[in-house]
């Protein structure tokens, strides 16, 4: 039986998602606004674009060139994440060294985030959950951290995206057809508010989406490993001022796509 | 020889080839597909990349005044509380602050005079660090504790 109520609210959005959904909406009145009469790139096009993803960007909607369309960079700053207390890692001892790129230093054996690292890529995080959410995808927040879990719960109902907070069992996007019994859509997203468990082992979700090729987006703590996730935003994910400040950055990210999408429908 | 798929390649790699070998329309790309093109991660989002300055130490913080900060400490090991969620300097960032306004006024005095001399100013603002004996008891020289902040 599931344990996430949130999860079974997902067998009611069973519906298209995709490009193609977005583009069979459109009607022909409105097509020069949003598309570009590029066609469908080649065979050879696709392969460098496979490594290489800027080599695509004539075949996407002009609409997403524009650098910033959600007004984030004035959103986030270094004081208020200073003041969130963002920028607070654990001992030196448990640091991962594939989390080394984003530490300014460590005072006295305590690591300390670089919080202009930090800054920019909490835009890119929150520049992708924005657009997801405009073009009508949806958002999976999750987290175990037992202090803020709740936190992520009332805020996931608040946005009207959906979070996962309690145990995850094995299996639930692999196998959702048997766990769940129904033809469910999957999450377009999913956003970790912390990437460990409560036995501070890699969250079992991280590679389940990375499996069913689910965007992932991940605050990675100093003890954390980043492998599997897609954006990262390097940050403390125990302090519950640090969480509630995310948790803020994350619904304002949503409350503009989802205005974006209602405005342009 | 790696078999997962996770592990194959980043999932922007697996639907550009499944779309490049037909397996998978180009109408038919995931809604994040185009968001991701546009804007892309910063960091390759590659589970076996090393990432930037993974074989380097860490730097370590330390700022020039932590030589006068660690001899206060030394001299006054339990002095004043540290609220973290009130405005204004500890009592040893006051220390700092005062010493360091000596030295550039009086330069080229010992570390010990340098010490005795910032108390005194501190005195004057109303932090005692220094023991004052007690005018009626007779007793040991009780201990005050500066202002709690």
């Amino acid at each position: 039986s599931m344990h996430s109520t949130a999860l079974r609210t997902l067998i009611r959005r069973v519906g298209a998602s995709g490009a193609r959904a977005l583009s069979g909406g459109a009607t022909a009145a409105s097509e020069p606004a949003t598309s570009r009469p590029v066609g469908t790139p080649s065979a050879d096009t696709l392969q460098k674009g496979s490594v290489q993803p800027v080599v695509l960007k004539p075949y996407v909607a002009v609409e997403l060139e524009a650098e910033d369309l959600f007004g984030l960079h004035s959103l986030v700053n270094v004081d208020e994440m200073f003041e969130a207390r963002l920028h607070y890692g654990h001992k030196v001892g448990t640091l991962n060294d594939n989390m080394k790129w984003a530490l300014y230093g460590e005072r006295l054996g305590v690591c300390v985030f670089d919080l202009e690292t930090t800054r920019k890529h909490l835009i890119r995080a929150l520049d992708f959950v924005a657009h997801v959410v405009s073009r009508g995808g949806i958002i999976l927040f999750v987290s175990t951290h037992r202090d803020t879990m709740l936190n992520v719960e009332q805020m996931a109902e608040e946005v009207g995206q959906y979070s996962h907070v309690r145990f995850w069992q094995e299996g639930t996007l692999t196998n959702m057809r048997q766990l769940l019994g129904a033809t469910v859509r999957l999450p377009d997203t999913m956003v970790f508010l912390s990437t460990l468990t409560s036995m501070s082992e890699r969250h079992p979700a991280i590679v389940e989406a990375a499996k069913m090729t689910i965007p992932t987006v991940g605050i990675v703590d100093s003890n954390a490993d980043p492998a599997y996730l897609t954006y990262l935003v390097p940050a403390n994910d125990d302090s519950p001022q640090a969480v509630a400040y995310l948790l803020r950055m994350f619904k304002e990210a949503c409350k503009r796509g989802a205005a974006h999408r209602a405005k342009n429908i | 020889f790696v078999t997962r798929s996770e592990r194959a390649g980043n999932i922007f790699f697996r639907i550009t080839a499944l779309i490049r070998s037909g397996q998978m329309q180009w109408v038919d790309r995931p809604v994040w597909y185009d968001v991701y093109v546009a804007h892309p991660p910063l960091t390759a989002p590659d589970w076996n990349v090393k990432l930037p300055k993974h074989d380097e130490p860490v730097k370590k913080i330390f700022y020039e005044e932590d030589v006068v900060r660690a001899e206060f400490y030394k001299k006054h090991r339990s002095i004043g509380h540290i609220r973290m969620d009130r405005e204004g300097d500890s009592i040893s960032q006051k220390f700092i602050n005062e010493y360091q306004a000596l030295s550039k006024e009086e330069p080229g005095l010992s570390m010990d005079e340098m010490f005795t001399r910032t108390e005194k100013r501190l005195e004057d603002l109303g932090v005692f660090l220094r023991r004052q004996p007690k005018k009626e008891q007779e007793t040991s020289p009780s201990v005050e504790t500066p202002s709690i902040q």
